[in-house]
């Protein structure tokens, strides 16, 4: 018991009189730190910054390949009315597969098929 | 933990800020942090540098070097993994005990002296002397032991972060630090009067 109250004494003492670096040496690392430090962003771009940087990884990387939601927008409003041109065109698709009342065929490429499918017999 | 908008006061008045506030606004470029965090974490470097090696010159460099890797990973910095100081009092452990493995010898008669002349400074001098020969007493322990003894009785942190550092499980930390104490009160046990303990 003796010997570890002596112990903690010595804790003590070498607590109390810690070693300090001088202050030329915080100097020179606080200097080597500005060195070393990033440029300061814009106060726009600082502001936006957790926004920008959610998630990651590939499929990221092509979203913003392809120009991200603008892009998309338009990508799919060019598909939805190509989509109606199609279907439109026949009314419908029963009518473009099945209907064959009618005086012709040339409606399309599927008609195209079927006309071809029904001169070669096949 | 504040976000960049609640610690927009320079970095000298950021007293509440954590060090990982600090290091997000270096990495973001504030102008303010690297001194802040030189102020802050420079003297831990140094403190373990000293202790591990005896050596101001060596400690120095140690401290240096642990703030360059620190300033170097603050860009891409993680605040969900170690804490800032945790992470620095690893790098300087393992730097410390780089240069120790390098040594590989034991400076038994080299530990520093502490001399004060100034008249009236007898309770100094006690104080100064039982620091000193802690130093001393340290410098002769087995590296691990040295370094957990260090953390835990010197810088103060508990068992799990001390774990942490040393990369080994709370059970060797309890196990290196009961050793080195135990070694510690045996090389000190034979100076009791000279460092002005009562005999008894």
């Amino acid at each position: 018991m003796e010997k570890d109250k002596d112990l903690e004494a010595c804790f003590a003492a070498a607590r109390t009189l810690a070693p300090m670096p001088d202050r030329a040496l915080l100097d020179r690392i606080a200097a080597e730190g500005r060195a070393l430090q990033p440029l300061p962003r814009p106060a726009s771009e600082a502001k936006h910054a957790p926004a920008a940087q959610r998630g990651s990884g590939p499929w990221r990387a092509i979203f913003g390949t392809l120009g991200g939601w603008p892009a998309l927008g338009g990508l799919m409003t060019a598909g939805l009315a190509g989509l109606w041109l199609g279907l439109s065109d026949t009314g419908g698709v029963s009518g473009y597969v099945y209907d064959n009342s009618g005086e012709g065929w040339l409606y399309g490429p599927a008609d195209i098929v079927s006309l071809t499918v029904a001169e070669e017999g096949v | 933990m504040g976000s960049l908008e609640d610690i927009s006061a320079p970095a000298g008045t950021r007293a509440g800020a954590s060090d990982e506030d600090l290091l997000r606004l270096y990495g973001a470029g504030d102008p303010a942090a690297a001194r802040g965090l030189t102020e802050r974490l420079a003297p831990l470097a140094y403190r373990i540098g000293m202790r591990m090696l005896g050596d101001a010159a060596e400690a120095e460099d140690i401290a240096q070097e642990a703030m360059l890797r620190l300033w170097r990973a603050a860009p891409g910095w993680q605040s969900g993994g170690a804490k800032v100081s945790t992470w620095l009092y690893r790098v300087a452990s393992n730097l410390a005990t780089d240069r120790l493995r390098r040594r590989r010898t034991a400076p038994l008669d080299d530990a520093p002296e502490v001399a004060d002349d100034r008249p009236g400074a007898l309770a100094e001098l006690v104080e100064a002397d039982r620091a000193a020969a802690l130093n001393a007493a340290l410098l002769r322990l087995p590296e691990r032991q040295r370094q957990a003894v260090v953390l835990r009785h010197l810088e103060g942190l508990g068992n799990p972060e001390i774990a942490e550092i040393m990369e080994i499980g709370v059970e060797a930390v309890e196990s290196l630090t009961a050793r080195g104490r135990r070694a510690l009160a045996a090389a000190l046990a034979g100076r009791r009067e000279e460092l002005g303990y009562e005999e008894g």
